[in-house]
């Protein structure tokens, strides 16, 4: 069944506790939900994501595999570009903005985004391992920079190259974990939204989201959005680091949840699917018979595919009616939707809301189970008692 | 109550470790956390598998185990200094405490870090 949400903020430990009310006191500085302490695996509260539009740098998700380079030295900082090309090219960040801009507004989700959702819809089975998102692991920005296939105009890409190697500045702590390094399939290399970006919602890419440059890829999961770009290597297959040759996979069967599946049964991860959130109401009260009340949230889908419709139910899903829908600045960019609701009887009731992108895809109840846990996109319900 | 303890500990433990690391939360709450009892098998949890990421990434899992099995071992060979004569405890332990099942806990919360663009606070 959906995932219900839960408000955060779990004290444990007396000075524990009252530090965190201390700093958020002297700060005022917005909370993020901390799904993992080290590295940052800090996601964006329901509460902050509202029906923004874009979602603000400074309470954006954070998903880390090793954290942050140590120090970029902007002075040597250059990316590279090799491997099957005609002339390897090194170009710094002067000479990226010297390129023609390319803009595109994009939701980046992790691909693990829901995986605590699992657990809730198969609670016998072993629950996907890895960090416990719930619905926080995603955010939509204004991206900009320079489209890749601009960049890769003047090195001569050799016809036969079908992946690029990709990787960034982070480097693991210990020299045995492996590198985080992903393969992209050529075609989305070369697609005209594809970019080398600089910018997040109108300034520099923060550090934590991939300063100076972050590969944008929009459509596909947050894994191939590398951060700290630093070198893209075009051969004639695809890498086999273990996050892409093991990780990030999805099974080509669906197996027995629980079970699982040997990586050359699975193949990559890569196009997000149909998926909205709920977020207001968020309590159960406040809710009275015959006064109106508003149901809001957010929508989107992957790649070559936005939200077309959110359907809400207050009765648990027995029936729906059709939500309204905020502005689509882009095809990847998700959407506000709202639905005004004036209970008529007091008791409780069950708020859904349920998706449908522009080819027709449907929010499930749930999600297949799959070993990673990965593209969670059940219906989000909200549990609400009217007075 | 016990779970408490263990996730003050867990986020003590982190918190020192995160120092070194220079990637400490800033006013945290502390991560929860099941009851894990004490013991030879926590501890060497606590040694083995906070080098590279806080106790949390642990105490959230709900695995089987044959799924702490495969954890377990992709650690072992990603560097973690776990003995190979302690793995079959650990990951009983594990499994036993950690299981499908096992209450899960709210998300704990944490300020946002500062928007910065380079790495000199970090």
């Amino acid at each position: 069944m959906a995932g219900k949400w839960s408000r955060g903020g779990f004290i444990a430990g007396a000075s524990v506790a009252a530090l965190g009310a201390a700093a958020r006191g002297a700060s005022a500085a917005p909370m993020m939900d901390m799904i993992n302490q080290r590295p940052y695996d800090w996601g964006t509260p329901l509460e902050e994501l509202g029906t923004k539009l874009y979602t603000p740098n400074r309470v954006f998700f954070i998903r880390s595999h090793m954290g942050p380079p140590g120090h970029i030295d902007m002075k040597t900082w250059r990316i590279s570009i090799n491997g099957m090309v005609k002339k390897p090219i090194e170009v710094t960040l002067d000479d990226l903005k010297r390129m023609p801009k390319h803009e595109v507004s994009a939701v980046l989700q992790c691909a693990g985004n829901g995986r605590y959702w699992y657990g809730d819809a198969f609670p016998e089975a072993s629950h996907p391992a890895g960090a416990q998102w719930r619905y926080g692991a995603v955010g939509n920005a204004r991206w900009v920079g320079v489209r890749v296939r601009d960049v890769l105009a003047s090195v001569g890409v050799d016809p036969k190259a079908t992946f690029a190697k990709i990787y960034g500045l982070d480097n693991p702590l210990l020299p045995t974990t492996p590198k985080m390094i992903r393969g992209l399939d050529i075609h989305k290399v070369m697609d005209e939204d594809t970019i080398f970006a600089y910018e997040m919602n109108g300034e520099p890419i923060p550090y934590y989201h991939g300063y100076p440059v972050r590969l944008v890829v929009p459509g596909w999961a947050g894994d191939f959005w590398v951060k700290w770009f630093s070198n893209m290597t075009l051969q004639d297959h695809n890498t086999t680091n273990f996050w892409t040759a093991v990780g990030y996979r999805y099974p080509d069967k669906l197996g027995k949840p629980g079970v699982g599946v040997p990586p050359n049964k699975e193949h990559p991860v890569t196009v997000m699917n149909v998926k909205s959130i709920i977020t207001s109401p968020l309590s159960k009260a406040g809710f009275k018979a015959g006064e109106a009340a508003v149901i809001q949230g957010l929508a989107w889908s992957g790649d070559g595919a936005y939200a077309k419709s959110v359907e809400i139910s207050t009765d648990g899903g027995k029936s729906w009616r059709p939500a309204q829908l905020g502005e689509l600045p882009d095809k990847y960019s998700w959407r506000s939707f709202s639905y005004r609701w004036t209970p008529d009887a007091k008791g409780a009731a069950t708020i859904i809301a349920r998706a449908t992108d522009s080819k027709g895809a449907v929010q499930p109840k749930a999600s297949p189970w799959n070993p990673g846990g990965y593209l969670w996109n059940g219906v989000q319900s909200v549990d609400v008692e009217v007075s | 109550m016990r779970a408490m303890k263990v996730g003050a500990l867990g986020v003590l433990l982190a918190a020192m470790i995160a120092g070194s690391h220079a990637m400490t939360a800033r006013g945290a709450t502390a991560p929860a956390g099941p009851t894990l009892p004490a013991g030879p098998a926590l501890k060497a949890v606590q040694t083995n598998c906070q080098i590279c990421h806080s106790i949390d990434m642990v105490t959230t899992q709900r695995l089987s185990k044959a799924t702490w099995e495969v954890e377990v071992t992709k650690m072992m060979k990603f560097g973690s200094p776990l003995p190979k004569a302690d793995k079959e405890t650990v990951v009983a332990y594990l499994a036993k405490y950690l299981a499908p099942g096992v209450p899960r806990y709210p998300v704990a919360q944490a300020t946002a870090p500062p928007i910065t663009h380079t790495s000199a606070d970090h």
